[in-house]
């Protein structure tokens, strides 16, 4: 069992991996995507049709396991369960392979996708079993499915944290009920399959320069199905409401920026809106995606918060006030980083990557500085940390917070004028591309 | 802007082009401007069965063009039309009404020749019943029959280009689109493919061409649109464009006898202007008089007593149109 979701996992995901890299470098691509066929029917020609090889040696291996399941007398039920998890597993993995394949450039692609296939073999247990009450989300998983013995759920007693420590079955606690890890891993495998393959469809016959992930909607709609995910599958009684919120907070912010950077607009589009005149001149719009995600984040924040309150499972930590602000504080980052990128992005060149970069040897090397300052250390300290790295604000304490809210305040006043720096600076570079002279097409099309 | 006049305007279109623009974003490492124009504001017009010619200089923005034609890029502004649909709203249905063959490309070396051809029928979702005998016809018209059960990795450099073009007729499109498709060619498969873009247009095709070797668009296109630097400079019958800026027409007469001052003689009559050639066998001159006159100066010539052999009119190229307007006389 184990050979074969190691066949299927990691040799079909990476030749998803590499399946439209291979045909964008042969030059091949072209010619598929000028045929007749319908996205969905490439994405799904690619998504069976690249991995086929896999599939067949899992065939040939299958007498083999089922002779091996027979002689363990493993249970029949739980034998095809395994089979339909390493499969649907193996799918919601090519599928996401796929898409990095058609994203990205190869050298990219290729190492992203395979350290996380390594992460994915060298940790079975791989899942956010600290934050969640749910087993691993590995395929590997299978071959203890396999040899599983009852279909019970069994809640378990509070105090336990790893799911597999025997004895209590295969169980996950959904809003407080127990489901069968099994049917959990389905469910999942099968969604996440849909929202990457959604992505393929959308991309997969457009012209490259034109990629977009998720249209604003659907981005939205990922984001919910994350945090409902989560939010269900979270583990309340383990954390106080403070740090329950915090790793929400965390959560929901980096998904913001992920989908925030795949919102971004290049070069291309913008200058296609505007030789169409689809761009206003206003701020909002210039601005785009930004107060968008910034909009988002708050309200993916205030969610927990809301949730939290009406729990009521409030520790001495809790305060209503400090939690609204981590809310906004994040926030404001939010789009002070995304208004940088897609400044970043629309330059000349589309330094996206170079941004990415930066801003990440940008929190490197405050964070050293700081250190070494032992900023972090006092109270104010911490405050003045934030202006440039706001996620210093989960280790302010409550005392903290009653003597420091002003230096908070203006970190937050910070994060605010520095994304309007961000914002007109973007401006300018919107302008420099709309300007008569870069586009000669506007004036003769509008003529 | 330049539209096309004259004979076809009625004729259904088959190809439009409106207001198409595509600029490029350049490398901030390279010189001069941050952008390339690939397009800028083409209106072009391509009746239907016509063999319509794409010319311009490298960079001129032809693949551009082309490609934005099969929906493969989007263009920053304007419409493309392809067979009444439009390119960008309904790329499926363009698509299946065109043949497409890139610049550059390459196959899969580890498929047979008919598997290949196979996989793209079904791909542009023919009819099953009907592939089988399509592949044959495209293999014989391409002169591939005796490949079928090759490997494609066997296959020589023009050969694949046969089986490219194969590919791109497999289908049976109304419209075809070939980037430089006369490119590894030996002299005789081009001319058998001049000859194939003839019976492909007889069977009522649109075809549109690139192609660097002038000499073989001008055999092949009934039009020709000039481009450069994404700018349309010329467009029409292709008749049309060589008849264009010519007043005077230029006549060549060849004599059989070595000892006539030929130049001399024709310098000093009346009408004729620019002589040029190698006295003293012949000599290209313009003439400004109509056909009576230039038989009066042939008599004249005889009677003089040269051994005249051959009197042929000589005719404006393509090659030198081109080179005419790419040196910026017209823009
Ligand atoms: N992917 C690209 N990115 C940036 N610029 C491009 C890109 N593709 C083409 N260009 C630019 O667009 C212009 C037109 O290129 P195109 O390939 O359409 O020319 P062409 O007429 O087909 O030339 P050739 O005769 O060499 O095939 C050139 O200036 C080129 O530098
Ligand atoms: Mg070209």
């Amino acid at each position: 069992m184990a050979a074969q979701a190691f066949v299927l996992v990691l040799g079909g995901g990476l030749l998803s991996l590499l399946a439209i890299q291979r045909e964008k470098e042969m030059n091949t691509f072209d010619f598929q995507r000028v045929t007749r066929l319908r996205p969905l029917e490439l994405a799904f020609g690619k998504l069976f049709g690249a991995p086929v090889l896999m599939y067949f040696i899992v065939l040939c291996l299958m007498p083999a396991a089922l002779v091996g399941a027979v002689v363990g007398h493993a249970r029949p039920t739980f034998v095809v369960a395994a089979y339909v998890v390493v499969v649907l597993g193996a799918i919601s993995i090519h599928a996401l392979a796929l898409l990095l394949s058609l994203l990205l450039e190869r050298g990219v692609a290729v190492t992203g996708g395979v350290l996380f296939l390594i992460v994915l073999w060298l940790n079975p247990l791989v899942a956010a079993k600290f934050w969640l009450d749910l087993g691993s989300l590995s395929p590997f998983l299978a071959s203890d499915l396999s040899t599983q013995m009852t279909w019970a759920v069994m809640p378990r007693p509070p105090g336990t944290t790893i799911y597999m420590s025997g004895g209590y079955g295969m169980t996950d606690v959904l809003f407080g009920w127990p489901v069968h890890h099994a049917a959990v891993v389905v469910v999942l495998y099968a969604s996440f399959a849909a929202w990457f393959l959604l992505a393929v469809v959308r991309n997969i016959k457009r012209d490259p320069a034109g990629y977009e992930i998720f249209t604003p909607a659907q981005a939205l709609g990922f984001l919910l199905f994350i945090n409902l995910i989560f939010i269900g599958f979270f583990r309340w009684s383990r954390w106080s409401a403070s740090e329950a919120q915090a790793d929400l907070l965390g959560l929901n912010t980096s998904l913001c920026f992920v989908l925030g950077v795949a919102l971004l607009r290049n070069r291309d589009r913008v200058r296609r809106l505007y030789a169409r005149g689809r761009l206003s001149s206003g701020w909002l719009a210039a601005a785009w995606p930004a107060p968008y995600l910034g909009a988002g984040t708050l309200v993916v924040g205030l969610v927990p918060v809301a949730i939290l309150q009406v729990i009521g499972k409030l520790d001495g930590e809790w305060d209503l006030g400090v939690a609204l602000f981590r809310v906004a504080l994040f926030s404001a980052w939010l789009l002070r980083d995304i208004l940088y990128l897609q400044w970043m992005n629309l330059r000349r060149g589309g330094r996206l990557r170079v941004g990415l970069l930066y801003l990440a040897v940008f929190y490197i090397c405050a964070g050293i500085v700081f250190g070494t300052l032992n900023l972090f250390g006092t109270p104010r300290g911490l405050a003045f940390t934030a202006v440039l790295m706001p996620p210093a604000v989960f280790s302010l304490r409550l005392g903290a917070w009653a003597e420091t809210w002003d230096a908070w305040l203006v970190a937050l006043c910070a994060q605010i004028l520095i994304a309007g720096i961000f914002g007109s600076l973007q401006r300018r570079t919107l302008a420099d591309l709309s300007a008569p002279g870069r586009l000669p097409i506007a004036a003769a099309g509008a003529a | 802007m330049f539209l096309e006049r004259g004979n076809s305007v009625e004729a259904p279109a088959a190809i439009l082009l409106e207001n198409l623009s595509k600029v490029y974003d350049l490398p901030p490492g390279s010189a001069g401007a941050a952008q390339a124009v690939a397009a800028d504001n083409l209106n072009l017009r391509i009746a239907e069965r016509e063999v319509f010619g794409l010319v311009g200089p490298n960079g001129a923005g032809k693949t551009t063009t082309l490609k934005m034609i099969c929906g493969l890029l989007v263009p920053t502004a304007g419409r493309i039309v392809v067979n009444g649909v439009d390119v960008e709203r309904d790329p499926e249905a363009a698509q299946g009404g065109i043949g497409y063959l890139a610049d550059f490309f390459s196959l899969y070396d580890d498929l047979k020749v008919w598997e290949y051809l196979d996989y793209f029928a079904h791909a542009y979702k023919m009819a099953p019943e009907t592939i089988a005998g399509r592949i044959t016809d495209v293999l014989r018209l391409m002169g591939l029959e005796g490949k079928r059960g090759a490997f494609i990795g066997a296959l020589s450099r023009g050969m694949k280009q046969r089986l490219g073009i194969g590919r791109a007729i497999i289908h049976d499109p109304p419209v075809l689109v070939l980037d430089e498709p006369a490119v590894g060619l030996d002299p005789k498969g081009r001319i058998e493919f001049r000859q194939l873009v003839h019976e492909l247009n007889g069977r009522g095709k649109t075809v549109l061409i690139t192609s660097h070797l002038l000499h073989d668009l001008e055999e092949m296109c009934t039009s020709i649109a000039i481009i450069e630097k994404g700018r349309l400079l010329r467009s029409g019958r292709l008749e049309q464009i060589l008849g264009e800026g010519v007043r005077e027409r230029r006549v060549r007469i060849m004599v059989a006898s070595p000892g006539f001052p030929l130049v001399e003689w024709l310098s000093r009559r009346e009408g004729v202007t620019g002589v040029t050639g190698a006295a003293p066998i012949g000599a290209q001159f313009s003439f400004a008089g109509g056909p009576s006159e230039l038989a009066s100066l042939v008599k004249a010539l005889v009677v003089a007593g040269a051994s005249v052999y051959a009197v042929e009119p000589v005719g404006e190229t393509l090659e030198k149109v081109v080179m005419g307007l790419s040196r910026g006389e017209v823009t």
